[in-house]
């Protein structure tokens, strides 16, 4: 296996207070049992900080232990990636970050993300919101699936996103009139010549994405839900129409101004862009039942989880968190049926239930409980 | 526990240092306070003499002491019809090192930033506008901004407001992945940059 975490200690970490809180993993399924609130899910939390892919990540590096009189937390992790023994130590308080890999001082997780698990989370509760949710979180489950599949994506993005933050503070002179509009308007041109260059990869690569990935995410749903005939689709929705080349992007940057300035912010581009979700041609997010809607975010998970596998050569480690409480079992059946052959899976639930194509010697129960 | 107040008004002296924590600042205070007088003396001179004597050079905003410009404006072995436009001095040096530029330079002190809140008024972008119209002879520009965002953004201001009035604008060709620095390029990396710069459009 190319990815495997054999421990994880914590330090002051949400419920995990005080030293002593370790767990090593030797199995391919690992099941954490134990009764609500006694820390299930933060145990997962832990393992998502340090790694690269879950949900909730872009705010981790602010999260504090949630104990007010503690001001830092830390984490220790002992991974395998790709035959390479990892260990990751990096504790977090209110003014001072200290990420260690391998000895080897970072200024932040973001910059050794390549060296960091990379993990697939489905939380019923939180994945439903992919589909459900804004079109920020659409956006981001794309965005973070094309970051490990295209190396040029995740810079691009970056780029992206460095200029929209630019430009957006240069209009928000105009508003608290610090700047004419005038000088505004001869000052906005790098930033919408940038916002051109990275914005037209984006869109190309997110267009592209669809195209080429929608059809196993249909073939993803239908397994997951196989007693239906729901039709689902997924569609690119650009802010940018009819545009492929960076002046197209241009001009519709430079029309913008206008409407730009009144508002102080950037309002269309490639940051506002959608996937529409359908199924019959009606849309998931507002005509779907909650079924419909969880078996298309678990649809969309697998798609993530198949995509990264194909790349990586290896599975990248997968938590589930509660599914059993809801999910049905013919969806949970189906879930495990996505599972790698060679990937480790955590597994949190309140009862130990029937697994019938899980073997004995392929997993390892942490009862938190007992601890 | 409180010092005596002299100490606790050096330590935060240094502490307005950039990377100086309280507990950096806590112990320079206290190494100081073992030197010698002499020692003392020439550390307080060097600062003040350095802070008194040194000025920007009033045509390419190096630094300069004595009044006028610095010693590469004034170098008569420099071509005159060629002016590097930087970001900072540090990187001045570092382009200096590689020996592989003869002209002058154009120290602009920061990079367009406005979420920093540093627009092209900031920067001294006037003084090289009113630097090429008193000097006829610069006929390139090469423009060595680093190659982040805020510098592209830099460049392409620079490559517009510039176009009218040069002829031959050029900025190195960064064979470097993106995001480094210049200040951060080994210096045969960065002769290369400087040989294979090419034309803004
Ligand atoms: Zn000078």
């Amino acid at each position: 296996m190319s990815l495997f975490l054999n421990s994880i200690s914590l330090l002051n970490f949400r419920n995990y207070l005080g030293a002593g809180n370790s767990f090593n993993f030797h199995k391919k399924f690992v099941f954490i049992i134990g009764p609500n609130a006694i820390g299930k899910t933060n145990l997962l939390e832990a393992i998502q900080y340090i790694s690269f892919g879950g949900e909730g990540n872009k705010e981790r590096e602010k999260i504090l232990s949630k104990n007010a009189e503690q001001n830092f937390f830390s984490i220790e992790a002992n991974y395998e990636l790709e035959s390479r023994d990892c260990t990751l130590e990096c504790s977090i308080g209110e003014t001072k970050k200290n990420i260690k890999l391998n000895g080897v001082n970072y200024r932040s997780l973001s910059q050794c993300i390549d060296n960091l698990p990379k993990v697939i989370t489905f939380k019923s509760k939180e994945s439903i919101e992919i589909v459900r949710g804004s079109p920020q979180k659409r956006r981001e489950w794309v965005d973070t699936t094309l970051t490990v599949l295209d190396l040029k994506y995740a810079n691009a993005l970056k780029r992206y996103n460095k200029a929209l933050e630019q430009r957006n503070s240069l209009l928000k002179t105009f508003i608290q009139q610090k700047k004419s509009k005038q000088t505004i308007l001869h000052e906005i041109d790098p930033w919408d010549i940038e916002l051109s260059k990275y914005g037209v990869y984006l869109q190309n690569s997110r267009k592209q994405f669809v195209e080429k990935h929608s059809a196993q995410y249909i073939s993803n749903y239908q397994i997951i839900a196989s007693d239906s005939e729901d039709k689902p689709s997924m569609n690119y929705q650009p802010s940018f129409y009819g545009c492929s080349d960076e002046m197209g992007l241009l001009r519709q940057f430079q029309e913008g101004h206008h409407i730009d300035l009144i508002r102080g912010i950037t309002n269309k581009g490639p940051h506002r862009d959608d996937f529409l979700l359908t199924l019959d041609d009606q849309e998931i997010r507002h005509f779907a039942s909650q079924g419909q809607q969880r078996t298309s975010s678990l649809a969309l998970k697998m798609l993530q989880l198949q995509l990264w596998q194909e790349q990586l050569g290896y599975s990248p480690l997968l938590l589930l968190d509660d599914v059993a409480a809801e999910l049905d079992l013919s969806r949970q059946k189906a879930l495990f049926s996505f599972l790698p052959t060679n990937g480790q899976v955590f597994i949190t639930t309140t009862h130990l239930v029937n697994l019938p194509l899980i073997s004995k010697e392929d997993y390892q129960i942490i009862n938190l409980n007992k601890m | 526990m409180d010092y005596v107040l002299p100490l606790t008004e050096l330590i935060e002296q240094f502490r307005k240092l950039p990377g100086i924590g309280a507990k950096s600042a806590q112990r320079l205070a206290f190494q100081m306070l073992s030197w010698d007088k002499k020692e003392i003396e020439k550390f307080a001179n060097s600062l003040l003499k350095a802070s008194n004597d040194i000025h920007y050079c009033p045509e390419c905003f190096n630094f300069s002491t004595g009044g006028g410009v610095c010693n590469i404006c004034s170098s008569s072995k420099r071509d005159k019809s060629t002016v590097c436009i930087i970001a900072s001095v540090r990187e001045l040096a570092t382009i200096e090192r590689t020996h592989e530029f003869k002209g002058l330079y154009h120290v602009l002190h920061g990079l367009i930033s406005p979420m920093d809140g540093i627009g092209p008024d900031n920067l001294k972008i006037k003084e090289l506008l009113n630097r090429l119209s008193r000097h006829s002879e610069i006929n390139e520009v090469i423009l060595a901004l680093s190659p982040s965002t805020e510098g592209e953004a830099t460049t392409l201001y620079l490559t517009r407001l510039l176009k009218p009035l040069i002829k031959k604008i050029t900025r190195l060709s960064f064979g470097l992945s993106v995001g480094s620095d210049i200040e951060q390029t080994d210096e045969l990396t960065l002769a290369k940059a400087f040989e294979g710069r090419r034309e803004c459009i």
